[in-house]
């Protein structure tokens, strides 16, 4: 561990850097550039917009903002984890050349997610006054839900980058088991108002995503308190995960490019 | 002070390929792990400044060896301590993103290898410069050729200096422009007494310039580790074996190969233990020329060569370095009929000595010959036919070599019957000690030609050494010791005289030369060894219980009774003949018989040998 945060200050201005010419190149690459990062999500806010309040005609209050923090928070940790499992396979240059902590690499993925997460959440931020959401001191509360969502995103992708380089398929079922927890996270509906008890309950319980999300609903639309005692439980599992990971990770890095 | 250090490093890849879940959800039992071991226990310490050439065929561990070194890989087992140093690794196709600028890629490259931004900038425009690629340096690198590529990862590494650099077969990237400009960038770089270098490389010309120790790895050991030129020719001699291992028995491959060498003399005899003219003609040369390079072949692998020096180089016959060194040696000696065989094609330049034992033997030759038709051929191939004598010329005119040159300067073995006293007597010693002879006993030597078996046990029933122990006493005075040695083709068929008191059997000892001078008394059948005795003016006899016979089979020059010796054809015959034995008149007689054949022998063969060979290499 003491080698972890070494490296962490060491490869400082590396994942710094590395972040922002990815963002860059992303933003070269494509017409409309960072408005992507926006685009996106406003777009798929629109087709759950229409299948929900359309088809289902079940809509939830404040809707557009609702399935915004929803699918920001989810885009965030599902391309983290997405890209993990590949991370080997597409450095393979770079780290057969040159030493490099893989978990660099992890950590490089999602501070371009987190980065294009707070663009898209500045969008939530105008979009609140607009829709006369009521502020209150709950907002705060989503600085360490954010810490917490992260540290958890962090343990996923540290085991799925290992098991990723050993299996080489595992992508495929990582992205079915994706969407399954895509559905069951209440991105496009409300968890505690449409699912009956006591399902809702274990779904919040068991799908720390689903209670993150939630949570985020409660600070910013529902100004309601989060349960800190799962919160603190997520967290304890998110860092147990990145042990783990990370443990695993620096035992067996220098053989992934022997596998690949 | 030492910049990197590795112990006892073991380095394997796991071939557990990555596979699919379903494959490892059915097969119960663990991944199937076939372990290759790329490097099984290297060590070695490089001092700061040093330029090391890693050299070694492919997958002898070399790049496994430099990965390691720079990290990417993880030992089994073994340490490698680079000392604090940063560590740049340089090698074909290197780590850029793509969708990156080069710009970008720069920036990268150079925090991975631990160089903080501020330094990075401050090299960046050196880099773009050195790089040649102008405005392409802002561009994706996908968008870049792969010359473009090496030329940019050669230039990060060539100016951003680290430490260690190591340097995986990149030497030659790009134009040939960039090519110029980059070795000499590199030797600017390596040549930096700060630095330590490691280069990989299959250019032997790029390892003997730049390098100042070459290591050697092969199938992951290191094999030779010391300066640039001796490792290099070892590893040279070692890939030339390799090849040839392949076009082994390609003789045409071989001739046209290689180029004779001067200097070079290649000694081909018939059988290790009984080719005394080449042997003495080979310790002649060992002694005398040193800067001539000898080499010796040997026609079984077991064959056990007393004279090896480290000057002597020994090649098995019909192995790959036995046709290089046939077809590059300037003076080829042999001492067979058909030795140096008739389908060896040699180069004009080689010439080729032939030295036939037979000297004033009494056996028609042509006898031993298994194909006429190829002795006669590889006897055109023959440059000088060595003889002692106007009858041994005959011999060779009569059989096979009838147009060859003939030098008749006498035999290389002889050159020992003519020498000091004090050297004979130090040969007289040197037999009686291995032999155990009491002090004060005399030596008689029967050493017998070889014969059918049925001839054999005629010899060998009527021949009571007893009798003979006796009879030599009585004519000779003191005790006799009697030396036999039968032919080699005989081993193991004789074990009564292992039995016999007073009776040595000498089969295994390695010159005939030194029992001949040893001894007071010579016996024989037919055996040439008899002729050169009477050099050494000490009475001789022939005891041949078969002579009829034997002349009908194997046919003889002249008539036994032509020979200056008495002809025993019994047991009983050789008792009288010994008796009777007058030392004038046999003195006479082989005097006589010398002068008839008109021997040359001097004792100065092996000189005119080489004056000769020397004038053949002008």
């Amino acid at each position: 561990m003491k080698k972890f945060f070494n490296d962490l200050k060491q490869y400082k201005s590396y994942m710094l850097y590395a972040a922002k010419a990815n963002l860059k190149a992303e933003v070269a690459s494509s017409y409309l550039n960072w408005l992507w990062w926006i685009l996106d999500p406003l777009l798929f806010m629109l087709v759950y917009a229409f299948v929900a309040l359309i088809v289902f005609g079940k809509g939830e209050p404040f809707f557009p903002i609702f399935v915004f923090i929803g699918l920001n928070s989810w885009t965030f940790f599902s391309k983290s984890v997405n890209r993990s499992v590949k991370m080997i396979r597409s450095h393979k240059s770079t780290i057969s050349k040159v030493y490099i902590p893989k978990y660099v690499l992890i950590l490089v993925a999602m501070m371009e997610n987190l980065f294009k997460m707070a663009v898209a959440f500045i969008l939530v931020l105008i979009m609140m006054p607009m829709y006369k959401v009521p502020l209150s001191w709950c907002i705060p509360q989503i600085i360490p839900v954010f810490l917490v969502m992260t540290v958890f995103t962090f343990g996923c992708c540290c085991l799925v980058l290992h098991a990723g380089v050993y299996f080489a398929d595992l992508s495929n079922i990582v992205t079915v088991f994706l969407r399954l927890v895509f559905y069951m996270s209440g991105i496009f509906y409300s968890i505690p108002s449409r699912v009956p008890e006591p399902y809702a309950t274990y779904l919040l319980c068991i799908n720390p995503m689903a209670f993150m999300i939630n949570g985020l609903r409660q600070s910013l639309i529902y100004s309601q308190i989060v349960d800190y005692r799962i919160l603190l439980a997520i967290l304890a599992v998110g860092v147990l995960l990145s042990v783990v990971g990370v443990r695993t990770i620096m035992k067996h890095e220098n053989n992934y490019v022997k596998v690949i | 002070m030492n910049a990197i250090q590795v112990r006892d490093l073991h380095i394997s890849y796991k071939t557990i390929k990555a596979q699919s879940i379903r494959k490892s959800l059915f097969s119960l039992k663990k991944s199937s792990t076939d372990r290759y071991e790329a490097v099984r226990g290297v060590s070695f310490d490089v001092k700061k400044g040093e330029i090391i050439g890693l050299i070694g065929k492919n997958g002898s561990g070399k790049s496994t060896l430099l990965r390691s070194i720079a990290g990417i890989f993880s030992a089994d087992s073994g340490v490698i301590d680079t000392m604090g140093n940063n560590v740049s690794l340089l090698s074909i196709g290197v780590g850029f993103q793509n969708e990156l600028t080069g710009k970008d890629n720069i920036f990268l490259s150079g925090l991975l290898m631990g160089f903080s931004k501020e330094q990075i900038q401050e090299k960046y425009d050196e880099i773009v410069r050195f790089s040649e690629l102008g405005n392409f340096i802002n561009a994706p690198v996908k968008t870049y050729s792969s010359g473009m590529h090496s030329k940019l990862a050669f230039s990060i590494t060539a100016i951003l200096e680290a430490d260690i650099m190591l340097i995986d077969e990149v030497l030659s990237v790009g134009d040939r422009k960039f090519k110029k400009k980059s070795y000499a960038k590199m030797r600017e770089l390596i040549s930096h007494e700060d630095r330590t270098v490691i280069i990989v490389s299959h250019s032997s010309d790029t390892i003997r310039k730049l390098c100042t120790r070459v290591i050697w790895l092969n199938d992951g050991k290191i094999v030779a580790d010391g300066d640039t030129a001796s490792t290099l020719k070892k590893y040279h001699e070692y890939m030339d074996y390799q090849e040839a291992l392949m076009a082994k028995s390609d003789k045409a491959y071989w001739y046209n190969k290689v180029k004779v060498e001067n200097n070079r003399i290649l000694l081909y005899p018939t059988y290790a233990k009984y080719c005394d003219d080449i042997r003495y003609l080979c310790k002649y040369i060992l002694k005398h020329c040193p800067d001539w390079e000898v080499v010796w072949v040997k026609r079984r692998e077991n064959e056990k060569i007393d004279l090896v020096s480290d000057k002597l180089k020994l090649v098995l016959e019909k192995t790959p370095e036995f046709y290089r060194a046939i077809y590059s040696a300037k003076i080829i000696v042999d001492d067979g009929i058909n030795i140096t065989r008739e389908d060896i094609k040699k180069h004009a330049e080689q010439k080729i000595y032939k030295i036939l034992k037979g000297s004033l033997g009494i056996k028609d030759i042509r006898k031993y010959a298994a194909s006429p038709r190829k002795a006669a051929k590889s006897a055109r191939m023959v440059n000088y036919c060595i003889s002692n004598s106007p009858f041994e010329t005959d011999v060779y005119r009569g059989s096979f070599w009838k147009e060859n040159d003939i030098l008749e300067i006498g035999h290389p073995r002889n050159d020992i019957l003519f020498a000091e006293e004090e050297v004979k007597e130090q040969i007289r010693q040197k037999v009686r000690s291995h032999y155990k002879i009491p002090e004060g006993n005399k030596m008689a030597l029967y050493a017998p030609t070889y014969r059918e078996k049925t001839m054999l046990d005629h010899e060998r029933e009527t021949l009571d050494f007893e009798m003979l122990r006796k009879v030599l006493s009585e004519r000779f005075g003191g005790n006799f010791s009697i030396i036999v040695r039968p032919h080699r083709k005989d081993r193991g068929k004789w074990p009564e005289i292992e039995k016999a008191p007073g009776v040595i059997n000498a089969i295994n000892y390695p010159e005939i030369m030194e029992l001949m001078i040893a001894a007071d008394v010579g016996i024989t059948d037919y055996s040439s060894w008899i002729f050169d005795f009477l050099f050494l003016g000490k009475p001789g006899f022939i005891y041949a219980p078969d002579a009829e016979r034997y002349q009908e089979q194997r046919g003889l020059y002249y008539p036994l009774e032509e020979t200056p010796f008495s002809i025993a054809r019994s047991s009983r015959d050789l008792e009288t003949n010994i008796r009777a034995f007058q030392e004038d008149e046999f003195q006479e007689k082989s005097k006589s018989f010398l002068e008839n054949k008109h021997c040359v022998e001097s004792g100065r063969s092996c000189q005119s040998l080489i004056e000769s060979f020397l004038k053949e290499m002008n």
